[in-house]
């Protein structure tokens, strides 16, 4: 016999647009250009620059992307307003 | 627009920071936007169309080539960055959002720092480091492009962030007495619900 409640299952939290979500989702659309275009770009540099300068543009580029994703991850977080 | 910080009366910088503080925040992000388009465009012209990149100069320097080799232009917008970034800051008045903004204001102080040191240069005719063009200190190990998309996302990222809290900020139910900005959307949702 399975524990009690061991079955039971939470259900899902339903998204529904409001002003709070649609501000995330165009901070969300803002960085995603970021990252899509860091990501080309290191793979352009690694193809079109020397390797030293390839490198530090690949690094700056990753740097940017980290920040575009903890921005993302802040902004997308339970709790992040109480709102 | 309710706004408790501060009534009609007060200095610039206060009403700056009160009843001003939603337009020129509007005002400011049109700028920063419309200076992240460039970038965008540049980028794109670059890594996507394959442009060479001198010729990659997004849309308004197509038209006018001289806006992107100017240093004073580069510079001006730094310095009004590193401003507005430190005028609007007394506004973001929660403890979130303050923190998130005084990092961006941190950050663009040295990349303000970093264009200014160009324009000296370009000034004075003498570049740093033997280098044929005026050169910026991260400028001797990483490109021009990349770097200049480098600086634009790691100060607009901490706005972006400070922004959020200062739009729905996380802790207006803790501290009752608490300014409560126009910028704020539930100080507009009373009015007109979304």
């Amino acid at each position: 016999m399975l524990p009690q409640g061991s079955g039971q299952v939470t259900p899902r939290e339903s998204f529904t647009m409001t002003a709070r979500n649609a501000i995330r989702l165009a901070m969300t659309t803002f960085t995603g250009i970021v990252l899509a275009l860091s990501a080309i770009g290191i793979r352009w540099t690694s193809q079109h620059q020397p390797p030293a300068a390839a490198v530090a543009s690949a690094t700056v580029l990753a740097i940017s992307s980290a920040f575009a994703i903890a921005a993302l991850v802040v902004i997308w977080r339970k709790g992040a307003s109480s709102q | 627009m309710a706004h408790a910080a501060v009534g009609t009366s007060g200095s610039f910088m206060e009403r700056l920071n009160s009843e001003w503080h939603e337009v020129a925040m509007r005002t400011f992000m049109v700028i920063v936007l419309g200076h992240w388009m460039e970038h965008f465009l540049q980028t794109f012209q670059i890594y996507v169309l394959g442009w060479p990149v001198p010729q990659a100069r997004g849309l308004l320097g197509l038209a006018f080539p001289w806006l992107i080799s100017s240093e004073l232009m580069h510079y001006g917008y730094a310095l009004v960055m590193l401003l507005a970034l430190w005028a609007l800051r007394p506004g973001f008045v929660g403890k979130e959002e303050r923190w998130w903004w005084t990092l961006a204001l941190g950050i663009q102080f040295f990349h303000h720092i970093e264009h200014a040191l160009l324009q000296i240069q370009a000034l004075s005719g003498h570049n740093l480091f033997g280098r044929p063009v005026p050169t910026s200190i991260a400028q001797l190990w990483v490109p021009r492009v990349e770097l200049h998309l480098f600086y634009n996302t790691i100060v607009f990222v901490p706005m972006l962030v400070g922004m959020y809290y200062h739009l729905f900020p996380p802790d207006t139910a803790a501290v009752p007495g608490r300014p409560q900005c126009s910028c704020a959307w539930h100080t507009r949702s009373v009015a007109s619900p979304v």
